[in-house]
């Protein structure tokens, strides 16, 4: 009976830090990081050719009071919790919304909520300017960019590309960080020098690729899915290149905090490099970790590429949804997964992708169809 | 006339669940979903409250859990089941 004597202790932190080795990605704390992707409308001006998105509907348009409401209740698991918070607002597109800032302005006030970005496609910025500047909280503002010109128009619509290098511009001279965000497909994977080109030139202050998932409106354009192969030569690049820059002494961050990345470089964490920025390559999926989507009706996913709803805030606690959902204990419990990643010795480092796995298999617990390893 | 004492019968507060989440690596863990907070608990902790389920009378339980560990010390076996149903009753995460 020694050593079966019966316990409870009370925790402070969430369960899930208990249960994986998450690596320290940048200057902030990120083991100690809650990231909150919000959906406030699903109203976009633009058509996207690979758009997650089903609906543009604004049926299940919430109000600013509703927004207010579910804005103190994640200020409140964050309290609680007491993890440094990073909520993003997007859509949609956000800024169709005439009350975004009314409703970023209550955000900034929550004192658990420490950073703020807001993903937009830079399209509708320019007047809001002077407010987003008065946010004290606002971390920056995410642009989409796919490519140059030509490649950029053809996926996002035509002059699209001359509007975000318009609002990188404003924004700048306004010192709001700019982050450009590219979703890596067939369409674009030869843009990829040309883009970290136009972001040198820009200003931009960070640099994020996305792979393309093949859901929502984008479940059409499967065939654009990069292979396992092509994704390794892009991301090795991208690495290079990244290494390259830094030794010319840029200031751009190319961000390798995602799945597979661990692959480019598996001993880079134990280089001699200057900044984070370089050391890190790869970073465990976030879902069940770290992060919650949060859709306009409330509806909340475990990631915006991963379409099975967990819960709703209209009627669910954060609480409930994160300690109850079958779904998220299931892939926090690593050894569910399947193929190559079951027994990946990069496990706790990647986990690969489960919405790349999902959109692709219909399964989120397989291998991510992307490795190449 | 004798007054009978009634059985005593718990059941876990319906803001907790209770959750097994790996038997090999010792992860059992109660939450409160009202409020956030949770708590790690062991494997025999975790047996007695799975067992707590508003019908079975502590008395049972108790029987249970003495069943586990034949080789142990009665006393010592109650002594430690009792002190934890106290704890978990303080908490509110025990209720009548």
């Amino acid at each position: 009976m020694k050593d079966q004597k019966p316990e409870v202790q009370s925790m402070t932190s969430n369960p899930h830090t208990c249960h994986a080795d998450n690596p320290k990605t940048d200057s902030h704390d990120l083991d100690n990081e809650f990231y909150f992707q919000w959906h406030i409308t699903n109203k976009c001006n633009l058509r996207c050719s690979h758009c997650y998105q089903s609906t543009y509907s604004d049926a299940s348009e919430p109000s600013l009071e509703e927004l207010k409401s579910i804005g103190e209740k994640i200020n409140h698991a964050l309290t609680v919790w007491k993890r440094e918070g990073r909520v993003a607002i997007t859509g949609g597109e956000p800024f169709l919304r005439k009350d975004l800032i009314r409703l970023l302005q209550f955000l900034d006030q929550q004192p658990s909520i420490d950073r703020m970005s807001v993903l937009t496609n830079g399209t509708l910025i320019k007047k809001h300017i002077a407010s987003l500047k008065d946010l004290t909280k606002l971390h920056y503002l995410q642009l989409s960019l796919e490519g140059g010109r030509e490649t950029n128009d053809r996926i996002r619509g035509k002059g699209i590309f001359d509007k975000v290098l318009k609002s990188t511009e404003l924004l700048n001279k306004n010192d709001i960080p700019v982050r450009w965000m590219v979703t890596l497909q067939k369409m674009n994977v030869e843009d990829v020098p040309r883009i970290i080109d136009l972001a040198l030139e820009n200003n931009v202050d960070t640099l994020l690729f996305e792979r393309l998932i093949p859901e929502g409106e984008g479940t059409s354009l499967r065939d654009l899915v990069l292979t396992p192969e092509e994704l390794s030569n892009v991301y090795d690049y991208i690495l290079h290149r990244s290494d390259d820059e830094y030794a010319k002494g840029s200031s751009l961050k190319i961000l390798k905090y995602r799945t597979l990345w661990i692959l480019t470089d598996p001993k880079r964490a134990e280089l001699n490099v200057q900044t984070p920025f370089q050391k890190e390559a790869g970073a465990v999926c976030s879902i069940g970790m770290d992060s919650l989507c949060i859709l306009p009706d409330a509806t909340v996913l475990p990631c915006r590429r991963l379409p099975i709803p967990i819960g709703n805030l209209k009627t669910d606690s954060i609480f409930k949804i994160w300690y109850t959902s079958d779904l998220l204990w299931k892939i926090r419990t690593k050894r569910n997964l399947k193929g190559k990643c079951n027994s990946c010795e990069f496990i706790p480092r990647c986990s690969g992708c489960r919405a790349m796995a999902y959109a692709c298999t219909g399964d989120f617990l397989e291998e991510d169809p992307q490795c190449w390893k | 006339m004798l007054e009978m004492k009634e059985p005593e019968i718990l059941r876990i507060a319906e803001q907790y669940v209770l959750y097994k989440l790996d038997v090999n690596e010792g992860l059992f863990w109660l939450f409160n979903i009202n409020e956030g907070t949770c708590f790690k608990l062991n494997e025999t902790s975790f047996f007695i409250l799975s067992n707590i389920d508003g019908k079975t009378p502590t008395s049972k339980i108790l029987q249970r859990f003495r069943s586990r560990y034949p080789d142990e010390d009665p006393k010592k076996v109650s002594g430690d089941f009792k002190e934890i149903i106290g704890n978990l009753k303080r908490r509110n995460v025990l209720c009548s």
